[in-house]
C-alpha cells in the first residue's frame, strides 16, 4: 500500500518502542484516530509524550485509511510541555519535608 | 425518518462504547445476541480511557455496593488467561492510609463495617503498613489494609471486551452518535446522524451523556464530575498495590469540600505511577487545572516522598457519570421495558462493569428483576415519556 516507507520493524515511537508494524496492525485492527493508536500501542505515551513521534503516526493512519492528515493531528494538549518533578508541581507545599496539606 | 438512510436490526444496540457498553456487548454477545454497539468517537474515548485501574473492593459501602464489587472482581477473575494478560489484570493489596488520629478513628470503624460485610480488611499500623508499601511517608498514623484487591489497564480491559464482542460476532459502529430512542413495533428504535437501528432492547452506556438519551429521568440524576489524574515517568516499582488516602472515601460520598483532591496512588505494568484523583463539577469541562495538579502533587508528596524527585510527563482528566445516591443505574426503565440503562458509574465504572453487564444480560435474555435499588424507578418522573432524546 504504501512501498515507499521503510519497514514493519522501524521504531517509530523510541520513547515506547513501538514498531511502524504495530502502528500499522492497530490500524488494521479499527484504530482510525491518534487516541486509538494510543490506546492501542501506548505510542505517544512515552517521556517526550509524541512530540516525535505523532507526526510519524498521523501520516502512517492517513496513508492506511486516505483520511486527511491534518484532521488527526490533536486539537488539544495536555500539559506539561515536558517532564516536570511532582515537587515543581505540588508549590510551596511540596517544597519542604515537611509536605504540607 | 428520511428515505434512503439506513436501517440496522439487531437484537441488542448498545449506546456508548465505553467499558460499561463494551462489557454489555460480550456479556451479551456470549449468550447469543445479535449486539451492535453505537460509539459516537471510539472505544474507551471517554472516561474508561481517562481513568486509573482499581478493582476496589474496600472502599464500597457494605451491602448491595461491597455486594456488586465482590461479583464483578470474581467476574473478572473467571475470564479467560487471555483477558488477565492482555487487560494487565493482577491481584494485588490496598491500603487506606490515615494521616492523623481521627483519619484513623475512622478507618478502623469502617474495617469493623466491612469487615461485617464479608470484605477481607483490617486495621494495621503504620510499620506494618510500610511493609507493605515501603514508600510510604513518616506522615502517616496507620491504614487499613485489604489483601483481596486486582488491578488493571482500564482500557486495555475496555478494548479486551469489545475485541472479544467483535470475536462473538457483535458489530462496533464508531463514530457514530445516537440522538434518539424512540419506541418500536419491535421493540426501539436509534436514531443516529444518518441510520436507524431498530432492535428488541436499546442498553444506554453513554456515561455522563447519558440523560440525553433517556429524557425520562429526573435531574440531575447523572452528573458529570471531572476527575484528574497525574501520570509519572517509568519507574523501577515504587507502589505495590494500591495506595488511597483515608480521605477517599469521604470525597467519593460527598462528604467533603467538592474542590480538593483524594489521592488514589497506583504503579501500571509499564512502570508509571498514576496520581489520582479529583472530583468536580464544572459541567462537561474535561481540562486539567494548575489548582488540581497542584492538589493532586502535594498529597502524591506528603504520602509518599520518594515521589517528589520523580517527573510527571502527562495530566489529563475525563468527566465521570455521578449519581446523588452514589450507585449506578442499571436496569429498565419503567416505562419501557425495551430501554435499558447502564451508566451512573461515577469512578466505579471499572470494578463494576462486569457485574453490570451480568445484570443487563439477564435481564435481556431471561428476564430477570433488578433491585430496584440499582434501576432507574429511583429516579424516574411519573409522566408519559414514550419517546426520549434530543
Amino acid at each position: 500500500m504504501t512501498p515507499s516507507l521503510p519497514d514493519d520493524d522501524v521504531l517509530v515511537c523510541r520513547c515506547q518502542e513501538v514498531t511502524r508494524g504495530q502502528i500499522r496492525c492497530a490500524v488494521h485492527n479499527g484504530a482510525r484516530t491518534l487516541r486509538d493508536v494510543k490506546l492501542h500501542t501506548q505510542a505517544m505515551m512515552g517521556l517526550c509524550q509524541g512530540r516525535t513521534c505523532t507526526r510519524h503516526i498521523a501520516r502512517e493512519i492517513s496513508a492506511l485509511t486516505s483520511v486527511d492528515e491534518a484532521q488527526l493531528l490533536p486539537r488539544t494538549a495536555r500539559p506539561p510541555v515536558r517532564p516536570v518533578p511532582v515537587q515543581a508541581l505540588a508549590g510551596e507545599g511540596g517544597a519542604t519535608s515537611d509536605g504540607g496539606a | 425518518m428520511t428515505a434512503g438512510h439506513s436501517t440496522t436490526r439487531a437484537d441488542v444496540v448498545v449506546i456508548g462504547g465505553g467499558i460499561i457498553g463494551c462489557a454489555c456487548a460480550y456479556y451479551l454477545a456470549r449468550r447469543g445476541h445479535r449486539v451492535v454497539v453505537l460509539e459516537r468517537e471510539g472505544v474507551a474515548a471517554g472516561a474508561s480511557g481517562g481513568c486509573d485501574g482499581h478493582l476496589a473492593v474496600q472502599t464500597k459501602a457494605p451491602g448491595l455496593s461491597s455486594e456488586l464489587a465482590l461479583e464483578s472482581v470474581s467476574l473478572y477473575r473467571s475470564l479467560p488467561p487471555a483477558f488477565h494478560t492482555q487487560a494487565e489484570f493482577r491481584d494485588c493489596t490496598s491500603l487506606l492510609v490515615a494521616q492523623t488520629d481521627a483519619e484513623m478513628r475512622a478507618v478502623h470503624k469502617l474495617a469493623d463495617t466491612r469487615r461485617n460485610a464479608g470484605i477481607q480488611v483490617r486495621a494495621i499500623s503504620a510499620d506494618e503498613a510500610r511493609r507493605v508499601e515501603p514508600e510510604l511517608g513518616p506522615r502517616m498514623v496507620g491504614a487499613t489494609v485489604c489483601p483481596t484487591e486486582a488491578q488493571a489497564n482500564p482500557w486495555r480491559i475496555t478494548h479486551w471486551f469489545a475485541h472479544s464482542a467483535l470475536d462473538l460476532g457483535a458489530r462496533i459502529a464508531c463514530g457514530v452518535k445516537a440522538h434518539v430512542v424512540e419506541p418500536h413495533s419491535d421493540g426501539v428504535c436509534i436514531r443516529a446522524d444518518d441510520a436507524r437501528f431498530i432492535a428488541r432492547f436499546a442498553v444506554i452506556a453513554a456515561g455522563a451523556w447519558s440523560p440525553f438519551l433517556c429524557r425520562g429521568l429526573r435531574e440531575p440524576c447523572i452528573n458529570p464530575r471531572r476527575g484528574e489524574i497525574l501520570v509519572t515517568e517509568r519507574l523501577p516499582r515504587m507502589v505495590n498495590g494500591l495506595v488511597l488516602s483515608a480521605g477517599y472515601l469521604a470525597k467519593k460520598l460527598g462528604h467533603s469540600d467538592a474542590q480538593t483532591a483524594t489521592l488514589a496512588l497506583e504503579q501500571s505494568r509499564s512502570g508509571n505511577v498514576l496520581i489520582g484523583g479529583t472530583r468536580e463539577f464544572v459541567g462537561f469541562r474535561s481540562d486539567v487545572t494548575p489548582a488540581g495538579t497542584e492538589a493532586l502533587a502535594r498529597q502524591a508528596v506528603a504520602t509518599m516522598p520518594r515521589l517528589a524527585r520523580t517527573h510527571v510527563i502527562r495530566t489529563f482528566a475525563a468527566l465521570r457519570p455521578h449519581t446523588p445516591d452514589g450507585r449506578p443505574i442499571v436496569g429498565p426503565d419503567p416505562g419501557r421495558p425495551s430501554v435499558v440503562m447502564a451508566s451512573g458509574h461515577e469512578g466505579d465504572g471499572i470494578t463494576l462493569a462486569p457485574v453490570t453487564a451480568r445484570i443487563v444480560a439477564d435481564y435481556i435474555t431471561d428476564g430477570l428483576p433488578v433491585a430496584p435499588q440499582l434501576g432507574p424507578g429511583r429516579f424516574t418522573v411519573a409522566t408519559d415519556h414514550s419517546t426520549c432524546g434530543e
